[in-house]
């Protein structure tokens, strides 16, 4: 308890300088503006909700031509879809995904499908195939398809494999401390088994100085950013042990965290902090890194290069 | 088509953040080139192709990165714009319903007053006219969102005008919808929210512009009419005399200036 809670610290103040020196892969963080912790998590992403903002407008309604016409051509030729319109409508998605992206949250087929593809939901397989392609050659993310209980919903990784990257994809200090805090409590899980309730989480979090019910002056509401933001972004995952009272949740990595870094670079980004150079001084949590990565193998060539990395 | 990593690492990094100023951009293009060995020799070609090339890649799906200039610090910027109409936009997905609707007024406040410009109080206190509940302190940060966005822009003298980013995303739109106070540049051609009009027959034109135009030609006369035309030299000088001006008048009465805004939403 007191080694973590000594790493811990020295962590939180590693990570108030700076958080570049974390080789996490990186993920695509579009902060387009500097939002401030507190606005960030309460909101819905539906589409519905955050419609354009100037569509209600009459007089803007002919700026849409462009963008209606895909229903008009859609109604003429609803049984096939002709090379023309599978172009126009892959370009649509890529668009889709980049602009929902920026929360994080994952984007759903349906999703898709409802503000998309429309009448051509039957082409997703083939249209997701080419968009997974355009991502990887023009923008640089892997389109990752999520398993179990996401199956359906999509997010966007970061391919590009470069140290500097990461921290070029958070111009503001909210977002680079953020992703600071992420890594302590992404660390704190994997070197406690995997798994931590939420009161041992609290109580750690509590020694540096984050307390639940009163806002932190940088992350500001930590219970919501991470029981709800985190889990919503799937880099964190919550269940509730049952027939408790009162009640318990467990908290894990949630499957964008195995994503976007992996046991060993966790491992490492410990390890660093103690000056430790042999990972396998950490005996339980290095046998764990030569477990997931020999799973990772095996997956890889059971069902190819395309679907790698994931591991429980 | 493909880009390559270097390409990829400066696209998606000007994503992140939807606009660099044009120091910004160079640093980040050597950042770009150096994690993968690409030779930089003369940088602004660098950038121009790099540019260009992304701008290809990307134009099928609706977006470009554009240089602008902020028609009052005079700087260049470089901006990731949408160059269809969509549902779908940057800063739907950011903000809230409530926080657009803000904003909406907002624009629609500032592109129909006087000068392109209004007092900063007289922007936070557009929340009273909200449909939906938001508080003074909330719009105050908000504000100072949409400026850190480069959505709108601060002068010194705490005056509220449309940042370049604005400008250059919602030009159509404005145009469209504001015919009358929306005003293109008479020698660019791009939409001209302050900058210094004719006395006569009513042009407008960027500063920055017309200090180019007037530097070739002796005496200047406006380039429609050809009346005689005062642009001021120093621009830095003359705005922070104009801002003071126009915040002077304002001061003296800022309960007044916000029943003007008020009555005028
Ligand atoms: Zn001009
Ligand atoms: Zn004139």
């Amino acid at each position: 308890m007191d080694r973590i809670t000594s790493i811990l610290l020295v962590m939180v103040a590693m990570t108030t300088i700076s958080v570049s020196f974390v080789s996490a892969g990186g993920g695509p963080i579009y902060s387009s503006f500097n939002t401030p912790a507190k606005n960030i998590g309460n909101k819905d992403c539906s589409c519905k909700e955050n419609s354009v903002l100037f569509l209600k407008e009459e007089r803007a309604t002919k700026l849409l031509s462009t963008f209606s016409f895909n229903t008009m051509a859609a109604k003429k030729s609803v049984p096939s879809l002709n090379q023309g319109d599978q172009d126009r409508l892959i370009s649509e998605v890529v668009r889709f995904i980049l602009v929902m992206d920026q929360k994080k949250y994952p984007i759903k087929k349906t999703e898709i499908n409802k503000h998309i593809l429309k009448e051509h939901s039957k082409s997703f397989p083939i249209i997701i195939g080419e968009v997974t392609k355009r991502f990887s050659e023009v923008f640089g993310f892997q389109l990752k398809e999520l398993e179990n209980k996401h199956k359906g919903s999509y997010i966007l990784i970061n391919e590009l494999d470069c140290d500097s990257v990461d921290s070029h994809l958070r111009w503001s200090e909210i977002e680079d401390s953020k992703r600071g805090l992420l890594m302590v409590v992404l660390s704190l899980i994997f070197m406690q088994g995997n798994e931590i309730t939420d009161c041992e989480l609290w109580s750690f979090l509590s020694k540096l100085g984050i307390k639940l019910d009163q806002p932190h002056e940088v992350f500001g509401d930590c219970k919501k950013l991470i029981t709800q933001e985190w889990v919503r972004q799937c880099y964190l995952e919550m269940t509730t042990v049952p027939n408790v009272d009162p009640p318990v949740s467990q908290i894990r990595w949630g499957q964008r965290a195995f994503l976007e870094t992996s046991k060993r670079k966790m491992l490492s980004f410990v390890s660093k902090i103690y000056g430790i150079e042999d990972l396998s001084l950490w005996t339980s949590q290095w046998a764990d890194v030569q477990d997931s990565e020999a799973v990772n193998e095996q997956s890889a060539e059971n069902s190819g290069p395309s679907t790698s990395s994931q591991s429980r | 088509m493909s880009l390559n990593p270097s390409q990829q690492m400066l696209l998606q990094s000007i994503f992140s953040t939807g606009i660099l100023n044009g120091s910004d951009i160079f640093k980040l293009l050597k950042k770009c080139c150096q994690e993968y060995d690409v030779l930089m020799e003369d940088q602004k070609n660098v950038l121009l192709s790099y540019v260009r090339t992304i701008n290809e890649a990307v134009a099928v799906y609706g977006l470009r990165i554009k240089k602008t200039i902020d028609e009052v610090d005079e700087k260049s910027y470089y901006c990731l714009v949408n160059t269809v109409e969509s549902n779908f936009t940057l800063l739907s997905t950011i903000y809230t319903q409530n926080e657009l609707d803000f904003f909406k007024k907002l624009v629609e406040s500032i592109i129909t007053s006087e000068k392109g410009n209004i007092g900063s109080i007289a922007a936070v206190n557009i929340s009273d006219n909200m449909s939906k509940k938001m508080s003074k302190s909330d719009a105050e940060d908000l504000l100072d969102r949409f400026i850190d966005g480069k959505w709108i822009g601060k002068t010194k003298n705490g005056r509220v005008y449309l940042g370049c980013r604005s400008v250059i995303e919602l030009e159509q739109y404005l145009l469209s919808m504001y015919e009358d106070n929306a005003i293109r540049c008479n020698l660019c051609k791009s939409l001209c929210t302050q900058g210094s009009s004719c006395n006569k027959c009513n042009i407008r034109i960027h500063h920055h512009c017309a200090r180019k135009y007037f530097k070739t030609m002796t005496g200047q006369k406006c380039p429609d009419c050809k009346t005689v035309w005062n642009e001021p030299e120093d621009r830095s000088s003359q705005n922070g005399q104009h801002d003071m001006d126009v915040d002077t008048s304002s001061s003296q009465s800022s309960t007044s200036e916000r029943k003007r805004t008020s009555s005028h939403m």
